[in-house]
């Protein structure tokens, strides 16, 4: 692989790491600190342009489909000429114009939520498949699926009042005491990453690919 | 001061648990290797690409729904080493894959990542762009493109390790019916249990993180691993010193907010 793109990226990742984590727990000068906020603010720019070129992509992708006539071409024709006149609109009248709002408030808006109202059914599907005493675990798993569910439901607790006490005992306790176990897991998990981002071990995203020999 | 106020503890906590890392590094690069416990889902990978092979289907890899920018850039750089040593399998052994991105930043990274996987096998010519494509950075447009994807290409395989939002169970479901072995990984709280019990094989948590490491040098595996269960033992010994001192009435946080 050329150089320039490994190891120049690794020095980068390593120097912009190493004066985020002195600027945050020493007591540094003023100007490290002045450099550690500009180099947040030009990751802001780099977003920037990034979604710049995530529209280009979105149009050669799409415009690709459309000049080789594949038989999905008419949807990718619909979204290129939505995205074409969301951009238009924004442009010529503004992002807090009227026109703009009237395309976010009345169609991406409901379309997202449309989406989201799948998710109901999906839990159901999910639910059904998964929620089976085939053994131990998942006996547990189930059981006590069915406390948090009456709890939530409310003929529940009406049919069984202790259930609020008990279900509120095991998310207060069962629960939280598992998630905070995961985050302090995961919080390590990032130190470790971050630590061989440092070191150029972490190569998945800067090198050749993969660790298959 | 020399360390900034309110932020001792925490510092000393980051400098051992960095000091235990590189120290365990350096004696696996002299020999000095510890056993450690294989990650099932990551040996899973190579098995679930096989299946997608014989199947004749294509294998979808996501590197979850964050972006290299922001907050959720750690899970989508576990993500995305997941990817690349996916991507390279699929390279290896002939199927196709499909790496549908949510964040618009990520995109030349993973064109590059799976381009780099065929050129290392010497398939440089049977790269496409169309295997990298860009959804939306939009959580309900991208739940929706990728559910599409998955029905029109009929996938045999479906990875995804990395940030989990809102739509993840839409995904690992409609993965479950068109007939997709899925590993799935994250670790956003809210969506791990849906991770977790929709796929077949699942990393938990950190289990994303040390993924990377695995797909690494074995040193480098060894000394992270290590390094991350003693920062597991420092504070499972203050959560223990902490519980019994609040039982007699002394309260250690105040100790721990200096």
């Amino acid at each position: 692989m050329v150089y320039y793109k490994r190891e120049i990226p690794l020095i980068l990742a390593t120097c912009t790491g190493l004066l985020m984590i002195f600027e945050y727990f020493l007591a540094v000068p003023p100007s490290v600190t002045i450099l550690a906020k500009e180099v947040r603010n030009m990751a802001s720019f780099l977003t920037v342009f990034a979604l710049g070129m995530g529209a280009a992509t979105i149009y050669k992708m799409h415009g690709i489909k459309i000049v080789r006539k594949d038989k999905d071409m008419y949807w990718s024709a619909l979204t290129l000429a939505f995205l074409t006149i969301t951009i238009l609109v924004g442009v010529i009248g503004g992002t807090k114009g009227d026109n703009f709002l009237w395309l976010y408030y009345y169609i991406q808006i409901p379309a997202g939520e449309m989406v989201k109202a799948f998710r109901a059914f999906f839990v159901a599907s999910a639910s059904y498949r998964l929620f089976r005493a085939r053994n131990l675990e998942s006996t547990v798993l189930l059981s006590f699926a069915i406390i948090i569910l009456f709890q939530k439901a409310p003929f529940g607790v009406v049919l069984f009042p202790p259930v609020m006490d008990i279900a509120n005992w095991v998310m207060d306790t069962l629960n939280t005491a598992g998630a905070r176990g995961i985050m302090i897991g995961t919080t390590l998990g990032i130190i470790a990453l971050g630590i061989r981002v440092f070191l150029g071990k972490e190569r998945g995203f800067v090198t050749e690919a993969g660790g298959v020999e | 001061m020399l360390i900034r106020s309110g932020r001792v503890s925490v510092f000393i906590m980051f400098v051992l648990i960095t000091v235990s890392i590189l120290y365990w590094i350096r004696q696996s690069l002299k020999g000095n290797i510890p056993a450690f416990r294989k990650l099932v889902a990551l040996e899973a990978v190579e098995e679930v690409v096989g299946r997608a092979v014989e199947m004749g289907r294509p294998v979808m890899l996501s590197p979850g729904m964050g972006d290299i920018v922001g907050n959720k850039i750690a899970s989508t750089l576990a993500g995305l080493s997941v990817v690349s040593y996916a991507a390279r399998l699929c390279a290896k052994l002939g199927v196709r894959p499909i790496v549908p991105l949510r964040g618009y930043a990520m995109v030349p990274l993973a064109t590059a990542l799976v381009k780099e996987a065929y050129e290392v096998e010497g398939k440089a010519e049977e790269f496409s762009e169309d295997m990298v494509p860009f959804i939306s950075p939009e959580t309900p447009a991208y739940a929706a493109g990728i559910l599409g994807l998955m029905w029109r290409e009929k996938i045999g395989g479906f990875i995804f390790v990395g940030y989990a939002a809102g739509p993840t169970i839409t995904i690992f479901e409609t993965a479950q019916r068109v007939g997709a072995i899925k590993i799935g990984g994250t670790d956003s709280l809210g969506n791990m249990p849906f991770v977790a019990a929709c796929s077949e094989f699942a990393f938990i948590g950190e289990e994303i993180y040390a993924a990377g490491a695995y797909i690494g040098d074995e040193p480098t595996v060894a000394g992270c691993l290590v390094g991350q269960d003693i920062g597991k033992w420092i504070a499972l010994i203050l959560i223990t010193i902490g519980a019994i001192l609040t039982q007699v009435g002394i309260d250690i946080s105040t100790i721990l907010k200096y």
